[in-house]
């Protein structure tokens, strides 16, 4: 009668697991551990690398800029990106409060990815800037974008064009 | 020549009625906050349709087209892309509750199935719980019956 048992708890146990296989196979959604959003700026190559740190004041220069979603639902993001100093502030909760440069939009279900070209300039000469993406998101809650605490950064100088 | 005149009038006329009436019709004259405001509205369509269990992906899609749309109509100054954006959006937005609604009734198939699943899988369990060892055994024995036990008795 033992084995009995033993046996009636292995086959019991197999069917508990398969019938937690089965009705997890058959709800597959809601199971976001931690949803988050990734922001990333990339160099002229499309790589975390050779990121320009001297630009010419008016010249364009070009990066791309990626976005993606883990957030366990459709977001709608909304990335800003702003010019300031060593001495602007930025964090987490406080977005940079400065004039919004340009701002690129896009919907993205959960799971996807999207990477802008971004071509910009700056015309004023100067040196430590810091050139700024906050990523925004839109919240149905207060019906409007609020700052989503993601953002990069990078340092620049910008010299004056030679004149010929 | 009086003839010739009264065909250029007729002519001005129905110029100015077709014009006057078919421009409207093909541009809204949307600004670029009211077709922002647009797609926003078509954005909180696709997430309500999401939450009912809709398949969005290609709402979304034509959500960004949108997006870029206006974009490039607030670039280059072009009041029919931004035009376009807006109609785009309005085109979402009538779609999207089609979409949650053939959502809640997959969800709904999904539920059922599941229940099917557990009610099988907890039947099978009691079967194989009143039923399991005499089958196992009857098996062995099937398998095994032939055997010869032998009995060793214990040297003391």
């Amino acid at each position: 009668m033992l084995i009995d048992e033993e046996v009636l708890a292995v086959v019991l146990a197999i069917i508990v697991v398969a019938a937690g296989i089965a009705v997890l196979q058959i709800f597959p959604i809601g199971r976001i551990a931690e949803p988050f959003s990734e922001l990333a700026v990339l160099g002229p190559e499309m790589k975390i690398a050779d990121y320009p740190k001297e630009i010419v004041a008016g010249e364009l220069f070009k990066l791309y800029l990626y976005v993606r979603n883990y957030e366990g639902k459709v977001m709608y993001y909304n990335v800003r990106v702003k010019l300031g100093n060593s001495s602007t502030q930025i964090n987490e909760t406080e977005p940079m409060n400065v004039p919004v440069m340009t701002r690129y939009d896009v919907v993205l279900l959960d799971g996807d990815n999207f990477t802008w070209p971004v071509a910009l300039s700056i015309d004023e000469p100067g040196v430590n800037y810091r050139l700024v993406f906050e990523m925004w998101v839109y919240d149905e809650g207060s019906d409007g974008f609020r700052y989503h605490g993601r953002w990069c950064q990078l340092w620049l100088n910008v010299t004056t064009p030679i004149v010929p | 020549m009086k003839l010739l005149f009264k065909l250029l009038l007729a002519f001005a006329l129905i110029s100015l009625v077709f014009f006057g009436l078919g421009l409207p019709a093909a541009s809204n004259g949307a600004s670029a906050d009211e077709a922002e405001d647009k797609l926003i509205e078509a954005f909180k369509a696709i997430a309500e349709a999401e939450r009912m269990g809709g398949n969005v992906s290609s709402l979304v899609a034509e959500l960004n087209e949108a997006i870029r749309l206006l974009e490039e109509g607030e670039t280059y100054k072009n009041e029919s892309l931004i035009d376009e954006a807006f109609l785009r959006a309005e085109s979402i937005i009538s779609r999207t509750s089609e979409v949650g609604r053939e959502g809640a009734v997959e969800v709904q198939a999904r539920v059922f199935q599941g229940v099917i699943v557990i009610v099988v899988f907890v039947a099978l369990a009691l079967v194989v719980w009143r039923y399991g060892p005499r089958l196992f055994w009857r098996l062995w024995v099937r398998g095994n019956g032939k055997r010869v036990v032998h009995r060793r008795t214990r040297e003391a």
